[in-house]
This record gives C-alpha cells, structure tokens and sequence, in this order.
C-alpha cells in the first residue's frame, strides 16, 4: 500500500496538469478577489446614490436571480430561483440556488475586512470544490486513460489497493489545492484592500480552516469514486461542478417533501443537512463545536464510503 | 508422471454478454517456452492473455499458474509482467520516468535498476524525450522494459510485433529470445502473424473464434509445414521396412494408412517400385509442400471468415 501510495505521489508531482492547477487557482482566485473589491465598491456607489443602509443583492458575472431580497450581499455565477424569507434556514426555503456564489459581508464597505472570513466566504460559495472537481479526475483516471493501469494491475496481489492508494494522493493533491487557493486569497486581499485587511480570531479560523480542509477531502475523495465508477473525467467533472453549484438542493427539496409526506413524523428531517455542499456552505469561524463535530464526522462517512466503493470496485471489476 | 506446468488453463470460459469470447480454452506453457498464441484478430487472443495476467476473470474455469490455481495465485502475481495490447504510457513523462512509476509500485529500488531495463530494450539513450515523440517501435520497447520490471518469469505479451516495421521486429525478436535464453523467462506471446512467430517460438497455440484449435511444438508445426512426400499405404509397418531398406532415415508415420518422408523427395517413383515389389500396396503418393500461412488458414476454415 505504502509502495501504491508512493507511486501516486510520484505521477501526482511529475503531472503538468499539477501545475497548471495551481496556477489557474491563483488566477482565478486573484478574479474573484478583484470582483469582491468591485463589489464593494458598486455597493458603495449605490449606497450613496439612495441614502440607505438597505441591505440588496450584488450578483457579478453571468449569474442570474429571480426572488425576494436576500438578508446577504452576494457575488459569482448562478442562478437563484423561488423566494428566501431572512430568518430561516435554507433548507426550509420553497426556492433553490444554483451556481457558485459567495457572500460579500456590508461592513467591509467602511470598514476593515477580516482575511479569514473573506477566505471563509468563498470556501463555503464551493468555488475550490469546483476546482477539486476538474482536477481530481484528471489525476485519477490519468492511468485508466492513458492505459497504464494494465502495466500494474495485473501484478497487484488485491487490485482494490490500486483504488485506495489513490485517496492520500487526492488527499495531498486537495491541500496543494487548498494552500495556494488561501495563500492567494491572502496575498491578493492584501494587494486590493491593503491596510483595511486584517486578521482576527486565529483559532477560531484555525478551526474553521482545518474542518474545511477535511470537507474539501471528503469532496475529492467522492469525486474520485466517481471517476472509477464511471472511467470518464468528464462524467465526473460535470456531477462534481453540479453538486458543488448546488444541483442536489432541488432533488433534495423533492425528496424532503416526499419523506415528510410518507413518514409524517419524520419532524425535522432534511437530507440536505447529510450532504456535503451543505456542510461546506455553512462551516465557519462562528459554527459550533457540535456542529463542526458533525461536520467531521459527515466528512470521514463520505470518505469511508468512498474508500469502501471505490476498493470494490477495482477489485471486482475487469481492468480494461 | 504428469507434467508440471508453469501456465495451465483449464475449460477456461469468457463471456461478454451473449457473446462467448472464450470458449473451454485449455492450454500449456512449461517452464522455459516461448509460447506463440496465433489466431486472427478477434479470435480471443488478447482476452486469453487479460485473464492469465490478472486483468479480467473467467466467467468459467480456471488456471494454474506456477503451481497454484487463479485464487491462490495473488502473491505470485508479481512474478508475471504484461503488455496487453498497446503499451500504456504516461506521455508528457520520459522512458526513465514512466519506469520509475512502476518501480515505485514494485518495490524495485535496486541501483541502476531502471538503466538496467533500458539497456536491456535498447532505449538507453532517450534522455529526456517525452514518451508522447517515441516512434512505435520505441513504445513496444518501453512498454516490454514496463512488462520486465519486478523481474517476472512470466511475460505475457500481446501483439507486441504489431505495426513494428522490419527493423523494429527484429530488434523486438532479438530482445525476447535473449531474455527467454540468459534469464530463462518463459514467455507467452500473442500474433496474427505466424510467419513471424515462427521464427522464434518455440511452442504454438492456434485460436480460433474463442476456441484453441490445437497445440504444438515448433519441430511439429514445421514438419507440417514443410516439404514432403506424402505416402499412403494399406501396411505401415512393412512400408517402413522397405523405405529404411532404400536408406531412407528422416520419415515419420503420422497414423494407420500415412508415412511422412522429408529427404530424396525426387525419389517417390522408386518408393512406389520398391512398395510394389514387396507386394505392399500403395494407396497414394504425392509431393507436398504447405507454407506456415497455409497450414494456419487451412486450420482455422480457409480465408473465409
């Protein structure tokens, strides 16, 4: 297994696609920094022009929205459909949002802007799990594609090994992902607002950070299922980008609905609340212990699971 | 004694579907053969090959390999190394890279080990070419230094000659025999083309529609094929008799009624004479000739399909 894993380590550091992910992170990262200064400064300008702290949505890019006000300000590409009441939760909500967005909080306008949870914001708008979602199955299914599995997989004594050796790597290649993604977010935060940039509450976003990391593994290992499920990069790329632009809220409200019909004391039943676009989008400095301790643990099911699937699957099934 | 096999199927089936690619396909390998699979393509050769090098399973039967049937076999897997069908290469990595890869998998970190297999296929001086700018016949190469890494006693290879050009199939040729000869790896290897084949396997199996048709040593195919004098005859036995009589000593008695002569070929009018004298009668005799390609389409139903 050690030798396996060594093996990933190896191809995951001599892929160009390995750098060429970390580059398009920092570009697209030092965008949506940019976007989140211009964001600001419209909010800025619009504030002026009414003379009102009235709360609005910001939507930039190629998003679009139809519904009531939302109690947050907002940024990103995608689509808002039904209506939001502030107050409650999402999953209560009639309507569903789709698409990457990422919230841009109304103090920053004046005030200083805390680095963490600007970090923060855009960890939980999904925009690295998309990332993760393109690159993953591009280092996963490299060896199906390129036909280099067969070179080894006969010479493996359990071939289910094959598959979960490949989940450390995705695990390394997930915090390569994610240390550029907070080192850009830094320096570029520190570039567009300067000195109005400032860092407070360290372990709190210490914290945060940490059960992100583990969330964002969680996505790379499910992605990676996928890819061996599937032996398509591309079949994985889209379901990943959909789950992480919010697709499964729509099936879920459906599904709620249809718990709730069948099994009337189901009460609070959501199963929103066991998916991971739910726990990324709601793991912040301010979350719980409770809640991070079932963050973490929803993270290590997916990963287990994920282990487990993908291990039989390479076990069982005919190498081609 | 029973023999000891070093590959033995047994009834081995595949099925894909409704389609039975493999149908109840025995064969032998021992220690030490260069074992020549042919049959056209389609015929089930590469399916043959992905089952005993642990990529696929039988739908039916089994195999023996190094003694121990499929399911026991998990720890001897790493004593057979396999190219199936076109070599599987990382292409933005170099030779020495891509060998790298598999090492780590095997655990090999012998020093000069890598330098070791690139000499060995003739690819020592590639430097940091890319594997994606490798002719053809460089990539069979990196893709049999890939098969060699672990240092298997088995190497199964699929249609590793295919497309090469002359020059390529003889370096190919000339690598297989040396590795077979100075590291006594027995080999298994897949063709379309038996005149290739011929020129250095050392045993056959013919394969036809998932179906091995027969097996056979080089000495019996080329005795099939080569020229002859086929005589036909009501007694063996004393036919025999005379031929030696005549001096005859290279002749083989192939059943009841049919003797074998490969020498004085000009000479079938004094046989006859000989026979008759002896009062033995000669039920037919002809000069026959049939060519490796001849023999092959003869066996598996002509040309047609």
């Amino acid at each position: 297994m050690i030798r396996l894993i060594k093996m990933e380590l190896y191809r995951l550091f001599h892929a160009v696609s390995t750098y060429v992910m970390l580059l398009v992170v920092v570009g697209v990262v030092v965008l949506s920094t940019f976007a989140i200064k211009m964001d600001l400064r419209m909010m800025e300008k619009e504030q002026g022009v009414s003379g009102t702290g009235q709360t609005q949505q910001e939507t930039a890019g190629n998003g679009s929205s139809a519904g009531e006000e939302t109690p947050v300000e907002s940024f990103g590409a995608g689509f808002t459909a039904g209506f939001m009441e502030s107050g409650e939760e999402d999953f209560d909500e009639e309507g569903f949002t789709f698409g990457i967005q990422s919230s841009v909080d109304e103090s920053w306008m004046d005030g200083d802007i805390d680095a963490g949870e600007m970090l923060m914001s855009e960890l939980n708008s999904c925009l690295l799990v998309v990332f993760i979602a393109i690159f993953v199955p591009l280092f996963v299914n490299a060896e199906q594609k390129k036909g280099y599995i067969k070179n080894i997989a006969g010479q493996i004594p359990r071939r289910g090994m094959l598959a979960l050796s490949k989940l450390p790597a995705v695990a390394i290649q997930v915090f390569l992902l994610f240390a550029m993604f907070c080192a850009a977010q830094f320096a570029a935060g520190a570039i567009f607002f300067r000195e109005r940039l400032v860092f407070t509450d360290a372990g709190a976003f210490m914290g945060a950070l940490g059960m992100q990391y583990v969330l964002h593994v969680a996505w790379g290992c499910l992605i990676a299922l996928f890819t061996m499920a599937a032996r398509s990069t591309a079949f994985a790329m889209t379901t990943g980008i959909l789950l992480a632009s919010g697709i499964f809220e729509l099936a879920a409200k459906y599904l709620n609905r249809a718990v709730h019909a069948l099994i009337p004391s189901a009460g609070s039943f959501d199963i929103m609340r066991v998916t991971l676009s739910y726990a990324t989008g709601n793991m912040t400095k301010g979350s719980t212990a409770g809640q991070a301790g079932g963050f973490m643990a929803l993270a290590v099911v997916y990963i287990l699971i994920s282990a487990a699937v993908s291990g039989v699957i390479y076990h069982k099934r005919d190498v081609r | 004694m029973e023999k000891e096999w070093l590959l033995e199927t047994s009834q081995m089936t595949k099925q894909y579907g409704r389609h039975k690619a493999l149908d109840q396909v025995s064969l032998h390998v021992a220690q030490g053969d260069i074992y020549g699979l042919i049959g056209r393509n389609g015929a089930g050769k590469t399916t043959i090959l992905r089952i005993i090098s642990g990529l696929a399973q039988a739908t039916q039967g089994d195999y023996r390999i190094f003694g121990k049937d499929s399911r026991q076999a998990a720890l001897e897997r790493s004593r057979v190394g396999a190219l199936i069908e076109e070599p599987g290469l990382y292409p933005d990595m170099t030779a020495r890279q891509n060998l790298k890869v598999k090492c780590l998998a095997m655990g090999m970190r012998r020093e000069g080990y890598i330098e070791e297999l690139l000499q060995t296929v003739g690819l020592a001086d590639t430097g940091n070419k890319k594997a994606r700018n490798f002719s053809l016949g460089m990539r069979q190469r990196l893709g049999i230094a890939l098969a060699l890494v672990g240092d298997p006693d088995l190497l199964i290879l699929d249609e590793p000659i295919n497309g090469l050009d002359p020059q390529g199939f003889v370096e190919v040729r000339e690598t297989l025999t040396k590795l077979n000869k100075e590291k006594h790896i027995t080999i298994v290897i897949s063709s379309h083309i038996l005149d290739e084949l011929s020129k250095f396997a050392t045993h056959y199996g013919i394969i036809h529609n998932g179906t091995l048709l027969e097996e056979l040593t080089r000495e019996e195919l080329l005795s099939k094929c080569c020229e002859r004098i086929e005589l036909k005859t009501s007694d063996t036995g004393r036919a025999c008799t005379v031929i030696e009589a005549m001096g005859i000593r290279n002749y083989q008695v192939k059943d009841e009624y049919t003797i074998h002569i490969f020498e004085r070929l000009d000479d079938s009018g004094d046989i006859t004479m000989a026979l008759s004298k002896e009062g033995i009668k000669v039920l037919g005799i002809a000069l026959k000739s049939e060519s490796l390609e001849e023999y092959f389409l003869n066996l598996t139903g002509g040309g047609k399909e």
